[in-house]
């Protein structure tokens, strides 16, 4: 999360003071509009790495305001496949277009948690209890074009998500004569789940 | 043109954004764990502070139920793991607890003559119980019982005795590979060998029976023990094992020998130099004519579940009773026909709810039926005993009895309760000595 809030510091300083120096439409007036698209992607990565890289897919819709004509803000929904998870990511998205006459350059940053967390193959864990998703981001560049209200986007970044799963063991020991279950041991693995991400998205606005 | 150079200008800062950003991450998963370990030390008693530790004090209440004995008036009530409760029985309706036999690690009894002989752990104890104000220990055959898994580890032999059971608690928490987790059975369970098998409990349930013998100088016990006296001969079950001891010299016990049974034995029952041993899946009757060296006559069979036995005349008695200990899915009296030690016959059964002990005498029937009470039938026509209740106490826990001169003393989770069965047709209770729970 510290990692997270000191990269979306930078991302909106550097936003900021890039369109301080390019100075270009800065007289124009403040438009709100509304914009939706739908993205794509996969997620490269690895939960056991010695077996090499795994793809997997996601997709979500995001949906908000566009203010102006570089500012994008949004919450979207999704579903997020990894290696041993799939989850439904609940986010909200800020994005910045840099200048440009139809087509773009822009910066994005996700931020939200994950509605459900399930492993994408039954399996028998002993002493497992629930699995609970957490918190999770996401950053990245993309390049977006513009056909008469119609957008398509292309782009490249990072994705994280936390998935916190609880497990419960059985403890024994004897009482006089007579076995008896004592306090249980636990365990809580929280398991951060980082990606790379690559989109492809299609909209409006 | 111009925009394209505008893009241009624009890519070293945006190649340092898009590396600065990656450099917060890789595309790896992160794991951390954190361990809440609960685990039980075990907790160590030397041989000498046990051996210290054992004597004669005030009498206390009864906290737990236990095995019972009876001999000569006195009732021997053992509180499982720590002793005997020494109880004045002369008088039934009024009995009167006298001294409480502290002994660590003691689950049984059995006596002859003025000899106590009491298990502590691995040893088995001789008191002196002439008089009863001054019980004292004469003698003990030191590791005679090597299948002590009561405390559910063995003895140590560098650390002593196992008594207690500490609870330790530790947290970690670490960063570890993903590549680990997930795997079935991937927990501490088994770490640092505390936690237990089943079979451990096994080994546990291992009850034996007492018989009266008159010729044996022995007392009268209940059905679930393990200990029994015939003629010359102590008899205990040792785990799987039978250990022969002979206390033709009541102060000298001497182990004479040690006979492989059946990894799921669990009460005796001396009758007639015969020995009638209940398992969990049946019953082995051995002759006694050469006592240190039992010879098996038959093996009855029957479903898995405890049983406890009992004999009277040419019928055993045998309650089968189900249980996570116990396994098996059956509740039931079986009378079992023994006219043919070879050939024992099943005559016929009857449902029962969750039967622990029984006890016969003159043909009257008492049976423990658990969380359903203490039962007495008239068995005097085996092929009629449910259709002959002669009592039936509810809402009382029972555990083993003692059937003896009319008396019918019966220990529960409640305590003791005891009934006059002098008039069949009118069993009372004339007494009772509760449980007192801390």
């Amino acid at each position: 999360m510290k990692n997270s809030c000191l990269l979306f510091v930078a991302l909106i300083a550097g936003v900021y003071a890039q369109a301080q120096n390019l100075h270009t439409d800065s007289t124009e007036a403040t438009k709100i509009e509304y914009y939706f698209q739908f993205q794509s992607g996969a997620l490269v990565g690895c939960s056991i790495c010695f077996t090499g890289k795994e793809i997997s897919f996601s997709g979500s819709t995001t949906h908000g305001i566009k203010i102006g004509k570089r500012l994008r803000v949004g919450a979207g929904v999704g579903i997020d496949s990894y290696f041993n998870w799939n989850t439904t990511p609940v986010f909200g998205s800020v994005s910045w277009d840099f200048p440009g006459k139809r087509n773009a350059l822009f910066f994005q940053f996700t931020y939200g948690g994950a509605l459900s967390a399930w492993p994408t193959q039954k399996r028998f864990e002993y002493g497992h209890q629930k699995t609970k998703a957490g918190e999770g981001y996401g950053f990245g560049v993309g390049y977006r074009m513009r056909y008469e209200k119609m957008q398509i986007s292309f782009g490249l970044g990072s994705k994280s998500q936390l998935i916190t799963s609880y497990y419960q063991y059985p403890t024994y020991y004897w009482k006089k004569n007579t076995r008896v279950l004592g306090e249980p041991s636990t365990k809580i693995i929280k398991n951060e789940l980082n990606r790379l991400a690559v989109w492809m998205a299609v909209g409006w606005k | 043109m111009k925009q394209l150079s505008h893009i241009t200008l624009r890519l070293p800062f945006i190649l340092f954004l898009f590396v600065f950003a990656f450099s917060f991450t890789d595309c790896a998963d992160k794991c951390e764990e954190t361990n809440h370990f609960v685990y039980y030390e075990p907790i160590y008693a030397t041989w000498a502070e046990i051996k210290a530790s054992v004597g004669v004090t005030e009498p206390k209440p009864l906290s737990e139920i236990g095995r019972i004995y009876f001999k000569d008036g006195i009732l021997f009530i053992n509180e499982a793991g720590n002793g005997i409760h020494i109880i004045d029985n002369k008088n039934p309706a009024n009995p009167t607890p006298l001294h409480f036999l502290n002994i660590p690690g003691n689950y049984d009894l059995a006596i002859r003559g003025n000899t106590l002989y009491a298990d502590s752990y691995v040893d088995l104890v001789a008191f002196d119980i002439s008089n009863l104000t001054k019980i004292r220990e004469i003698n003990r055959i030191e590791k005679l019982f090597n299948n002590y898994t009561t405390m559910g580890m063995m003895v140590s032999s560098e650390r002593g005795i196992l008594t207690e059971w500490k609870k330790v608690e530790r947290v970690t928490v670490n960063e570890t590979s993903c590549n680990a987790m997930y795997q079935p059975w991937g927990g501490f369970y088994h770490r640092n060998g505390i936690a237990m098998s089943e079979s451990g409990d096994a080994n546990f349930s291992a009850k034996t029976a007492f018989a009266p013998s008159a010729a044996s100088q022995a007392g009268v016990g209940g059905s679930m023990a393990r200990f029994t006296i015939n003629g010359d001969f102590l008899y205990g079950l040792d785990g799987s094992n039978l250990d022969v001891v002979d206390v033709s010299n009541q102060a000298m016990p001497v182990a004479k020998n040690e006979i492989p049974l059946s990894w799921d034995v669990e009460t005796l029952f001396p009758t007639n130099n015969k020995l009638f041993v209940g398992s969990r899946t049946g019953m082995y009757i051995f002759d006694l004519q050469e006592p240190t060296k039992p010879t098996l006559l038959s093996h009855y069979a029957h479903v898995r579940s405890c049983d406890p036995v009992v004999v009277e005349g040419n019928y055993a008695y045998v309650t089968l009773r189900s249980g996570s200990a116990c396994q098996g899915f059956t509740n039931q009296l079986e009378v079992i026909d023994i006219s043919n030690l070879k050939a024992p016959t099943l005559v016929k059964t009857y449902p029962m709810t969750n039967p622990f002990g029984l006890g016969i005498d003159d043909g009257i029937l008492f049976i423990c039926d658990g969380d359903d009470g203490l039962k007495a039938y008239n068995a005097k026509n085996v092929l009629t005993i449910s259709a002959n209740q002669l009592a039936h106490y509810k809402n009382i826990n029972a555990f083993d009895i003692i059937p003896f001169n009319k008396v019918a003393m019966m220990i529960g989770k409640n305590g003791l309760y005891q009934y006059d069965y002098s008039d069949i047709k009118k069993i009372k209770l004339i007494s009772q000595l509760p449980i007192v729970t801390e």
